[in-house]
Parts: structure tokens; C-alpha cells; sequence
């Protein structure tokens, strides 16, 4: 299945907050959450719609961290509906 | 004790106790978040000293003009209608609203003079909205927002995340007529109500005068009437006008006249009152209410003040102040013109270490007060304006004995 960052969310970043800290809202829910720095690049940067592994991939290579990191990072993504499947 | 009656001092307690009780309720009964509570929250560490400043602003407060069809008495901005400035121009004004989306500004707060005496107002209002993720917040007096206005606003705007907000000054036409110079009354109220009927998002802001310091529930009144949905807010004057911190019976009135409006807010339930005179203000508060207030009510040493650690201000030449109360020349931080704001922001050409690193050692007086979880820290623009100093307390302030 592919996913891509819900176009409803809003957010911001502060790298000297907590080791990296995104700040975003969903305009549909009305939900505030929090995410680290791996967050934020999902959101930045997952535009279009991508394979799960394609993600988890991205991450590992572009932010140099293990599969365990991304995974987490990219299903945590998934549980709060930053990325959405494609319909 | 007070030259206030008892009757007087039970309005002043009543009033008191409603105020930390909607204090509370803000805080704690929220269901969902507005982008207005997103905001906050991501102020919140800077309210709370974890870091000096965020690493871009927010909210940017843009004048989008000098000009206004209004004069009213009370405005910060009066002295400043005639001058002959340049003002940005509609490209200018498109690159700061790129590098603003560039640094994630959440919010844009737009206002004047009057918004709508720019030609080009609902082309950037569009470039805003179509180009970027940043929420539109914008003030005018609507007196100039006319139904095909309204259409296109409407077709503008995202309903979930912009809004307008109104300055309902009087309750009527003849009071309006005192406090704006203009015979705009009914304009006003007639486009407002069109807004309301597009479904946008509209909030009013009342500021408090000398017209109708004991009218403000005959405003809420006709807010009802109008149909506001998303807010009704008093705001006491910046020290322009210092009519209401010198002339006790003028508060006392207001703080009547607010607890009718508080009866009604009961009854109507919209729009939701969400700005009061601050406690704070109020003549011999200490003396009168200190027991309502329950240990730890607030957060001490909350600096109120966010201007250039969370905010920033950009006149309408293109000028970057930390606050549109602060627009001195010893605070201007550059000119989007020359350098764009994140660069400003990043590297401001003044000393911009008051409103930062100092911050996390609270050197404003009100950042150290037992309540100033409650007043939000006072105002260090109405201290600089009185003082010429941030270290003494908001001059408006009845709380700590040390004001006007």
C-alpha cells in the first residue's frame, strides 16, 4: 500500500527544542501532535505517494539511522494519520 | 478602604470570580484545537523558558497600510495616517508571504490602518491561500467590505483555519459616529452579518472608551444580532488613551456593563466571550479580591511578552519591529526590503537580546508577579512607551501598587 503526507496537517519545526521537535495540526480533526525530527521529514518530504519500505528506506539513508528508527517512525506516522493510504 | 460602595465591590468580586473561572475553562475545556490553540502550544516552550525564542516566528503581525477610512480617537495608529511613507507593493508583499511559508509562519495577523483601503488587499489575500499553509487572520472595521467583497472573501478563504475580526466600537450609530468621526454605523453592522451569512469565521473586538465604557453589554447585544460566531472580545486601550486607568468610575462602569454582557453570554451563549478587562487593571484589586485568587492560580514567572521570541511585526513600509507597540527606531530589526525575514529574524540589526536570552531571567517585573499566569505578563510595549525600560511593571497594573 502507499502512502503520502495528508494534505490537512500544519506544522513546524524546532531543531534546538528536545533534540528536534515538529509541532503539527491537523485542520481536519482538530488534533495537536508531537513528532521528533523524523516526523518532520515525513512531512516535509513524503509528498507524493510511496511504497511503506520506499519511506522507511528514505529515512534510514537520508537521516543515518537503523530500520527499528524508521519503522517506528514511519507506523507512528501511519497510527496518527500524518500519512494516509492512497483510496 | 476603597472609595468604592459595597455594591461596587461585590460587582468588582463577581466580575473577578467569572474571570478566573473562564480562565480555568479556557485551559481545560477545550475538545478540539483551533489553529489559534495550535499557536499557543507552540509558544508554549518559550512561555515556559525551555528555549529563548523560536527558531522563525509564528505569527507576523503585517500593517498592510498607514491608511484608514476611520479616526478613531483611541488608535495606536492615528498619528501615523497622514504620513507619506512608502508602502510596500504587491510583489514585495508576495516574497515576505513566501519566506514566511519558507520558515513555517503559522499565522498572518492582517491589519491596518484599514485593509481595505489597499487595492490589491484580495490578491494577496489569495496568494496567501493558494500559495501557502499559513491561516489569515484579518482585522478591519468592515465598513468597506461590501456583499461582492464578501462573495470573493468567501470563495478566498478556508473556512476551517481563516477569519476575520471586527471592531464593533459602539452599540450605535450616534456612539460610533463619537468614537470614528464617520457615519459608517450601519455599514458596518449590515456587513458583518453578510460575513456571518458566507460562513466565515468572524470575531469582534471592542475596544474599551469613553463612548462606551458602560455600553459594552449593549455591544455584546448586538453582537448577538449580528451573529458573530467565533468570539467577542473587549480590549482595554493602549495608554493613547489613559481616560480609563485614571478615572476610577469609568472602570467600575465597565466591569458593570461586563458583568450584564457575562448574564447574557448565559443566555445567548454565542459568541463566547473571550476577552475581558484584565483583573489586573482594576482599581484597588488587591485590596478587594486578593482572596479569590487560590495559591499557584497561573504560572509565576511566565513572561507574558513573545515580540520577537515567538512574533514579529512588519510595518507597512516594510519595516520589522518586535511588536506593533514597539515600533521604535532603537527596535527596528530591518526592512524586508533589504534582507528577507528570515535572515531579520535570525539575525535582527538591533540588539535583540531583551526580548530573548534576558527573558529566560525574567527582567520585566510583571514576569516575577504571583499572578501573572492569569495576566499573561503584562504588556512590555505599554512599559517602554511609559518607562522607556522594560524592568518596571505594566503601568496599567493595579496589582502590584508600583503603576500609574
Amino acid at each position: 500500500m502507499k502512502f503520502k503526507v495528508s494534505p490537512s496537517l500544519i506544522y513546524k519545526f524546532e531543531g534546538k527544542l528536545d533534540g528536534g521537535t515538529t509541532f503539527i495540526y491537523n485542520l481536519d480533526t482538530g488534533s495537536i501532535l508531537i513528532g521528533n525530527r523524523l516526523i518532520y521529514a515525513i512531512c516535509k518530504n513524503i509528498l507524493e505517494y510511496k511504497q511503506k519500505n520506499e519511506i522507511i528506506l528514505y529515512l534510514m539513508k537520508e537521516y543515518g539511522i537503523n530500520k527499528k528508527d524508521a519503522v517506528k517512525a514511519v507506523e507512528s506516522a501511519i497510527l496518527n494519520k500524518i500519512l494516509l493510504p492512497e483510496e | 478602604m476603597p472609595r468604592f460602595t459595597k455594591e461596587e465591590v461585590a460587582e468588582i468580586r463577581k466580575y473577578v470570580e467569572r474571570y478566573i473561572d473562564k480562565t480555568k475553562k479556557a485551559t481545560t475545556n477545550k475538545k478540539l484545537a483551533s489553529i489559534w490553540d495550535f499557536a499557543d502550544f507552540i509558544e508554549f516552550p518559550v512561555k515556559m523558558k525551555k528555549i529563548p525564542y523560536l527558531s522563525g516566528p509564528v505569527e507576523i503581525q503585517w500593517e498592510t497600510t498607514p491608511l484608514c477610512n476611520h479616526r478613531c480617537y483611541f488608535c495606536y495608529f492615528k498619528n501615523m495616517l497622514d504620513r507619506k511613507d512608502y508602502i510596500l507593493n504587491t510583489e514585495e508583499i508576495k516574497k515576505m508571504i513566501d519566506d514566511a511559508a519558507d520558515i513555517e509562519v503559522i499565522d498572518i495577523t492582517i491589519e491596518g490602518g484599514e485593509p481595505f483601503m489597499r487595492r490589491d488587499i484580495l490578491e494577496i489575500l489569495r496568494y496567501i491561500r493558494d500559495s501557502t499553509k499559513i491561516s489569515i487572520d484579518l482585522l478591519s472595521n468592515c465598513s468597506l467590505v461590501t456583499k461582492e467583497i464578501v462573495e470573493e472573501l468567501s470563495s478566498i478563504f478556508d473556512l476551517k483555519r481563516d477569519g476575520i475580526q471586527v471592531s464593533l466600537v459602539a452599540h450605535n450609530a450616534e456612539n460610533h459616529m463619537h468614537i470614528t468621526g464617520m457615519n459608517t454605523f450601519d455599514r458596518v453592522v449590515e456587513n458583518s452579518a453578510r460575513i456571518v451569512e458566507e460562513g466565515i469565521s468572524l470575531r469582534n473586538n471592542t475596544v474599551i472608551n469613553k463612548y462606551n465604557y458602560n455600553h459594552l453589554h449593549d455591544v455584546y447585544k448586538l453582537a448577538v444580532k449580528i451573529g458573530v460566531n467565533s468570539g467577542f472580545s473587549v480590549v482595554p486601550p493602549f495608554q493613547y488613551d489613559n481616560t480609563m486607568y485614571t478615572n476610577e468610575s469609568y472602570m467600575i462602569e465597565s466591569v458593570k456593563s461586563l458583568n450584564k454582557a457575562l448574564d447574557l453570554e448565559e443566555e445567548f451563549k454565542i459568541p463566547e466571550i473571550v476577552g475581558l478587562i484584565p483583573i489586573h487593571f482594576i482599581p484597588k484589586i488587591k485590596e478587594i479580591a486578593e482572596d479569590i485568587l487560590e495559591p499557584g492560580v497561573g504560572y509565576k514567572n511566565y513572561t507574558g511578552c513573545y515580540a520577537m521570541s515567538t512574533k514579529m511585526n512588519v510595518n507597512y513600509n516594510g519595516d520589522v519591529y518586535p511588536c506593533i507597540f514597539l515600533q521604535y527606531p532603537e527596535f527596528r530589526m530591518g526592512n524586508i526590503r533589504e534582507r528577507n525575514i528570515k535572515d531579520i529574524w535570525k539575525y535582527p540589526e538591533k540588539d535583540s537580546s531583551i526580548f530573548r536570552d534576558d527573558r529566560m531571567i525574567s527582567p520585566h517585573k510583571c514576569g516575577n508577579c504571583e499572578i501573572s499566569g492569569i495576566c499573561a505578563g503584562g504588556c512590555w510595549g505599554a512599559t517602554y512607551y511609559k518607562f522607556h525600560n522594560f524592568y518596571n511593571p505594566d503601568p496599567r497594573c493595579r496589582w502590584c501598587g508600583n503603576s500609574d
